[in-house]
């Protein structure tokens, strides 16, 4: 008797822990869209089939545990407009942060005010200001933020060789202090 | 006989070997209705893109891939309709729409018919792998060879036997890398006029895919030509007394082409020649009686109205590294017997540049820049010592890309003047302290890693505004993360930063033992 109770209880237990992850993730998911910038919702969410809506899938390369390295996470972006265009959508989904493994290695607040992609193949990526002044800094912050850009922009565009980061239209210096972005990085470096 | 009012232990505990069942059931239930994930398999592509992996569903005999892995591999969009329940999948003028639960794919005047239907597992579209290996590529009009016994998918030109070139640039040059889907045999011609040219029998590409402007570094142009049985490429350098060295590896099968300078760095005077400007080898200390270690610049991060890191209890890097920098600055004084200049006395902003340069002035012998890490993830931890990763031979980009750059921080403006060009140029120099530079770094981490009993996370190379331009061994020292809870503890701890500080100078001399001296 008392061990039919003892597993009643159990069994409540569990399903209230089930319960709690499920309210969990929800609530994660609704508080993510409701604090992003309107900007950064044009983007359909993970892979699923979105009505009426032309998509493309890109690769996003997130920071891992520890500042270790980078794990990845395929994403359907809105397609059309070109390769600046979807590179834009790209970067924006960079910094709404992952759906799955890792964590985000660019500030949520970061705009991207816009891109132009040259004859060289090089991507001029103008972000605000919001990307220095909600940046964590430290070196390993700085090379995740930047090695995330780089990687998933080569990954899923082959027309990007390079990226020329610049901050409300000025060439950018540096992210906080630390790497030198004053030249074009090659995305064949960063692979 | 047993204690009273105590159950015998395995009624007790009769409830959890229960449990443990059902979940077996659940699980095991789970596993009958799901369906079984497969191997994956592997997509190479032949324009550049990185080779990727993705996941495969076996259900029953068929394998089904993601529309959306699919969509990628063709580069292609998607549009789905659920009042007609189809997917429009889309690659430039060319089309193809599934239904979802028919064979049926129609593609412009053609329909295509499918072993398996399409099908929706979690608000995902599969389709069977048919749809990648033979509709697709015949619908688009782009070609794919799938070998089942590898399970790899080869997309793009499969004709081709070389991948797109790709190029990583060199302390001394720049090298390109052929990257081959089945070992060729090549000839290498020396430098001729024209350049290094490379024959390659056997060798199929699109040549117009293969050349390419660089603009980087010193090789101009990579232009490729079919030449009979073969391709010709041609290596075209902006100037000619390079040398070029070619190995090849395996799995997979690469070219590689090393096009350098050969022997010390000519580098240029600057116009405006200060104290250190002087020939190469006077900078590089090689005429000079010996090297010894007389000054030491350390450069305390941050400071003024760049605070640096923040920890959550709110301590400020740029206070950390300045007492760090005293510390240090200290002991190698009394103890060492070696003048320091610190970039910074106090709490105020130097521009990065000036730090540098500061120690060019004084012809430092070592420059410490010291730092504090931090990490979104707070989680991370450790110490860990950068030395500089170059980018050579991109003095005319850079002085273009200078003109009009605007230093936010700094709000000064940085036009491509005089003033630039030395500073760009005599990167070049700092090549030559490349392998002191990571000797300095290996001894610094190991001394510290010595005192501290915080994770080591290992020498790396960055490409570092603050020791770009240095003419001396450079380093930058993260002591721990200020993102980290625990370490932000600790770095708050003058016995830490005491243990640090010894860590430093341990280095410092361990390099003084191995280089004084030395010519």
């Amino acid at each position: 008797m008392e061990n039919d109770r003892r597993n009643v209880v159990l069994w409540v237990v569990v399903a209230l822990i089930v319960m709690a992850g499920v309210a969990a993730v929800v609530v994660r998911d609704r508080t993510r869209d409701r604090e992003l910038p309107r900007q950064m919702v044009e983007e359909p969410v993970a892979g699923r089939v979105s009505e009426g809506v032309e998509t493309r899938s890109v690769i996003l390369f997130f920071a891992a545990g520890n500042s270790d390295g980078l794990v990845r996470e395929f994403r359907e972006i809105i397609a059309g407009g070109g390769v600046a265009a979807e590179a834009k959508r790209t970067v924006i989904a960079l910094a709404r942060g992952p759906l799955a493994n890792g964590a985000p290695a660019i500030p949520r607040e970061t705009t991207v005010e816009g891109v132009f992609l040259d004859s060289e193949g090089c991507l001029y990526l103008d972000l605000g200001r919001e990307l220095r002044a909600f940046h964590w800094g430290g070196v390993s912050g700085e090379w995740m933020t930047i090695s995330s850009i780089l990687r998933t922009l080569g990954a899923s565009f082959p027309e990007i060789r390079s990226v020329r980061f610049l901050e409300e239209g000025h060439p950018m210096e540096t992210l906080t202090g630390h790497l030198d972005l004053t030249r074009r990085l090659w995305v064949d470096d960063w692979r | 006989m047993k204690p009273a009012g105590k159950k015998p232990g395995v009624d007790r505990r009769g409830s959890w070997p229960h449990l443990a069942r059902v979940f077996l059931l659940l699980i095991l239930l789970g596993m009958a209705v799901s369906d079984v994930n497969g191997e994956d398999i592997r997509v190479v592509y032949t324009d550049g893109r990185e080779q990727e992996k993705i996941p495969v569903w076996e259900v029953e005999e068929a394998l089904y891939l993601s529309v959306n892995d699919v969509g990628r591999v063709f580069r292609a969009t998607k549009q789905w309709n659920s009042e007609t329940r189809k997917m429009v999948v889309r690659s430039g003028d060319s089309r193809a729409t599934l239904t979802l639960e028919s064979r049926v794919v129609l593609a412009g005047d053609e329909a295509y018919q499918l072993p398996h239907p399409v099908r929706m597992r979690s608000g995902v579209l599969q389709v069977p792998l048919e749809l990648a290996t033979g509709v697709l590529p015949r619908a688009f009009g782009q070609s794919a060879d799938w070998n089942p016994s590898t399970g790899t998918l080869r997309v793009g030109d499969v004709g081709a036997n070389i991948a797109p070139l790709r190029f990583k640039r060199l302390p001394r040059g720049v090298r390109t890398v052929l990257t081959l889907s089945e070992p060729l045999e090549y000839a290498m011609d020396p430098e001729t006029v024209r350049g290094f040219r490379m024959f390659l029998p056997g060798a199929k590409a699109d040549p117009g895919r293969l050349s390419q402007t660089l603009r980087r570094g010193i090789i101009r142009r990579v232009s490729a030509t079919s030449r009979g049985d073969g391709m010709e490429i041609l290596f075209v350098p902006d100037r000619s007394d390079l040398q070029a060295r070619v190995i090849t590896l395996k799995d997979p099968d690469r070219i590689v082409v090393d096009i350098t300078v050969p022997g010390d760095l000519d580098v240029p005077s600057p116009p405006l020649k200060p104290r250190w400007a002087l020939s190469p080898g006077e900078v590089l200390g090689r005429d000079r009686e010996g090297w010894k270690l007389e000054l030491v610049v350390i450069d305390p991060g941050h400071g003024g109205i760049d605070c640096g890191a923040r920890g959550s209890s709110g301590l400020e890097e740029k206070e950390v590294v300045l007492d760090v920098a005293h510390c240090l600055a200290d002991m190698l004084e009394d103890r060492g017997g070696v003048e320091v200049v610190l970039t910074r006395e106090r709490d105020e902003f130097i521009p990065l540049r000036q730090r540098t340069e500061m120690a060019n002035a004084l012809d430092a012998d070592l420059f410490i820049s010291i730092h504090c890490n931090a990490s979104r993830e707070p989680g991370a931890s450790g110490f860990e010592v950068y030395f500089q990763s170059l980018e050579m031979g991109e003095e005319e980009e850079a002085v273009a890309e200078f003109e009009n750059a605007v230093l936010a921080l700094e709000g000064e403006t940085h036009g491509a003047d005089e003033g630039d060009l030395p500073f760009i140029l005599w990167d070049l120099a700092q090549s030559a302290f490349m392998s002191e530079s990571s000797d300095l770094a290996d001894m610094m981490q190991a001394s510290m890693d010595r005192r501290l009993s915080t994770r080591n996370r290992g020498v790396k190379q960055a490409n570092f505004i603050v020791l770009r331009g240095a003419h001396m061994p450079a380093v930058l020292v993260e002591g721990a993360f200020a993102t980290n809870e625990s370490e932000e503890a600790l770095l708050k701890s003058p016995h830490f930063r005491g243990l640090l500080v010894e860590g430093l100078y341990d280095g410092v001399m361990e390099f003084r033992a191995r280089y004084e001296g030395r010519k």
